[in-house]
């Protein structure tokens, strides 16, 4: 939230309104979706929206009009997200990389996971075995996919979104769908593929 | 493997990733797209990648904000002016 806005005056109020509303509001169901996967709960889901919501109100002056609402918005929730929520969310700690970075980055290990997995066999899975196994990934990992599948960020927006350098977002992408392509053979092994 | 072949492995599977998120350039995806026809490896992981992406985009049901959210934000918006 700290883009340059020394060369253009405040908003009026009634410019304030019509960002709020034009390009903020119609966000909010991708906003609410992503908020309750990372949370889980819809209570805190609605909360952490709310929130976002309102930052966005009171740092309107650092959001560039016309500019890409959806990803300013994303960014200010995943901060919040991080600062107020993940303390006291169920969720596991964060990733240890070290360990996962070690087994998942390498090409011998890519080569196995795909082969043992079908095109046939995930196109069969229903919504909850695949939201499940979505769910299962660590926080990290799970934000990677859910802005690059679901909300089709570019790496360079989903850099911004999460203050990571590209190589480390398609890096973390690269790792999640290894993760991903484990849960979902699973899955597909107890279907009998 | 041998180096060449772990270079040309890896190298596949950056383009492949660039290439299942839209996110190749055209040169990049004519060049892997000419490869395909000579790869069976690359075409397999090319085509789970795709199902998986797909599966979530088509599969994940989309949690929608609950209506009353919507007018609390309102609410919340005008009390903060």
């Amino acid at each position: 939230m700290s883009e340059a806005t020394s060369e253009r005056k405040p908003y009026t109020e009634g410019e304030k309104q019509h960002i709020f509303d034009d390009e903020f509001m119609p966000h909010i169901d991708s906003m609410y979706n992503f908020a309750y996967r990372l949370t889980f709960d819809e209570d805190d889901a609605k909360d952490l929206v709310q929130d976002t919501y309102m930052k966005a109100f009171r740092f309107i002056d650092s959001f560039q009009q016309g500019t890409n609402a959806k990803a300013w918005l994303f960014r200010i929730l995943k901060n919040s997200f991080i600062n107020e929520y993940r303390k006291k969310s169920k969720q596991p700690a964060k990733v240890d990389y070290q360990e996962v970075e070690t087994f998942y980055n390498s090409d011998d290990v890519d080569e196995k996971i795909t082969t043992d997995l079908r095109v046939e066999s995930l196109q069969d899975m229903i919504g909850d075995e695949v939201s499940n196994a979505l769910n299962t990934l660590a926080v990290d990992f799970r934000t990677v996919i859910i802005l690059c599948d679901l909300e089709g960020f570019t790496y360079e927006e989903m850099a911004k979104i999460l203050d990571i350098p590209i190589g480390t977002v398609r890096s973390r992408l690269h790792r999640a769908r290894n993760l991903l392509k484990e849960k979902l053979k699973s899955y597909a092994e107890s279907m009998g593929y | 493997m041998q180096p060449e072949e772990v270079n040309r492995v890896h190298e596949c599977r950056q383009l492949l990733q660039l290439i299942v998120d839209g996110q190749a350039t055209p040169e990049q995806e004519t060049h892997f797209r000419q490869h395909l026809n000579s790869c069976v490896k690359c075409l397999e992981n090319y085509q789970v990648d795709n199902a998986i992406k797909e599966a979530i985009q088509k599969k994940v049901e989309c949690k929608c904000a609950p209506s009353d959210l919507i007018k609390e934000i309102q609410g919340a918006l005008n009390n903060l002016r």
